[in-house]
């Protein structure tokens, strides 16, 4: 006969906390007539998601490729944007790289000109489908907006870029933490780029202003945190093999 | 192909930024040129990676720049940025339609560059020419 011992199955939640998404590190690199550059080296962790942003000048030549040292492909998000005499600005991902020690970025046009590339690396993210919004804009200004994305989960990490052709040193404005600011000057291409983790849902904009007008592309990505932070339920009075005790 | 260690000739500072002259100017071959066990001061977050081809005729060959960091006083190294540029005439870059008068590759953030409290840091690198040409390069470390 079948003796219940225990009868009490309490279901518990319990936040697995996974790791909420999070800046891990960057690396960038920039040339003044080249037809591909290659970031430093970066020490990367399977799982982790890549940003990368690439301004450069395509007045003379087009995007190539966008390539990694450990076989990663890059999906961009969004579409370039450029118009004449402006600098371009595109931006990739991958939602769940394979990682490796000494992990370098390459980037090359079709011929000899200025450009510059941004490696983002972040932790946490949906590694299945990390991308939320993207939205890009140009403009010749003062102050300066990706213009708007309005994200549809709480907790993301927020990217911006922004490249310049024009000689104005740009300031971030708005809350993203600046990773890095390159001024143009006649032969480099200006950029700047920075972070912002938000947790809430909201409409976002990556914007920065210079002393005088500027001819600027700018760039934000969200990336969602993943569902992870999914609550998994805590069998007690389970064995170790998760069945009931008897 | 050529290999030459070269001699550092000149260092020159400027707002904390330091400029080592690896090539001075000169009519130098197809090949490698390169630098090893550089000392990389404690503060320094990039440098720059600089090709002068202002006295260089016009179409140039092809010519290529890279850098190799050491965080452990050049018993490992790990790359620390390039940039490679295919052979043709200097024309001009970007919309403002600038002759360009170097090549320079500016590197920062990542894992060597970032690593600013190491003094074990060292510097190594090469340019490779792909014909002849008349250059200068040089490495400017950044604050």
């Amino acid at each position: 006969m079948k003796h219940l011992v225990l009868a009490l199955l309490l279901l518990a939640s319990a936040s697995s906390a996974e790791g909420a998404i999070a800046y891990v590190q960057s690396a960038t690199a920039t040339v003044t007539t080249a037809t591909s550059i290659t970031s430093g080296s970066i020490n990367t962790t399977t799982g982790n998601g890549v940003i990368i942003f690439l301004p450069w000048s395509n007045f003379n030549y087009g995007f190539v490729s966008i390539v990694d040292n450990n076989s990663n492909s890059f999906t961009q998000a969004g579409s370039e944007v450029f118009s004449a005499n402006f600098a371009a600005i595109r931006a990739y991902y991958n939602c769940n790289i394979a990682g490796r020690s000494g992990h370098t970025f390459t980037f090359t046009i079709g011929g000899a000109d200025s450009l510059d590339i941004v490696i983002h690396e972040v932790s946490g993210q949906s590694t299945t489908s990390c991308l939320d919004q993207v939205t890009q804009a140009i403009d010749n200004t003062t102050s300066h907006s990706s213009g708007n994305i309005t994200t549809t989960q709480a907790n993301e990490i927020l990217l911006g870029a922004a490249s310049t052709v024009d000689a104005n040193a740009m300031t971030q404005t708005g809350t993203f933490t600046q990773v890095y600011n390159v001024t143009a000057t006649g032969s480099v291409i200006g950029y700047l780029t920075g972070y912002r983790i938000v947790s809430a849902t909201g409409t976002y904009a990556y914007t920065h202003t210079t002393p005088g007008a500027n001819r600027t592309a700018q760039s934000i990505v969200s990336i969602k945190e993943a569902t992870a932070v999914t609550r998994r339920q805590k069998c007690i009075g389970c064995g170790a093999d998760k069945v009931l005790v008897e | 192909m050529i290999r030459a260690l070269l001699a550092l000739l000149l260092v020159a500072s400027a707002e904390g930024a330091t400029t080592t002259v690896l090539l001075p100017m000169g009519n130098y071959g197809a090949g490698t040129q390169s630098f090893t066990n550089q000392v990389v001061p404690t503060g320094v977050n990039g440098a720059q990676l600089i090709i002068d081809i202002s006295q260089a005729s016009d179409p140039l060959p092809l010519m290529s720049g890279s850098l190799e960091g050491s965080r452990d006083g050049g018993t490992t190294w790990a790359p620390a940025g390039s940039f490679s540029r295919d052979a043709g005439v200097k024309g001009t870059v970007g919309p403002n339609g600038v002759v360009p008068t170097t090549i320079t590759g500016t590197f920062a953030l990542d894992a060597f560059w970032n690593d600013t409290a190491n003094a074990s840091r060292r510097l190594r690198g090469s340019a490779t020419l792909g014909g002849p040409a008349r250059i200068a390069i040089s490495v400017r470390t950044l604050p």
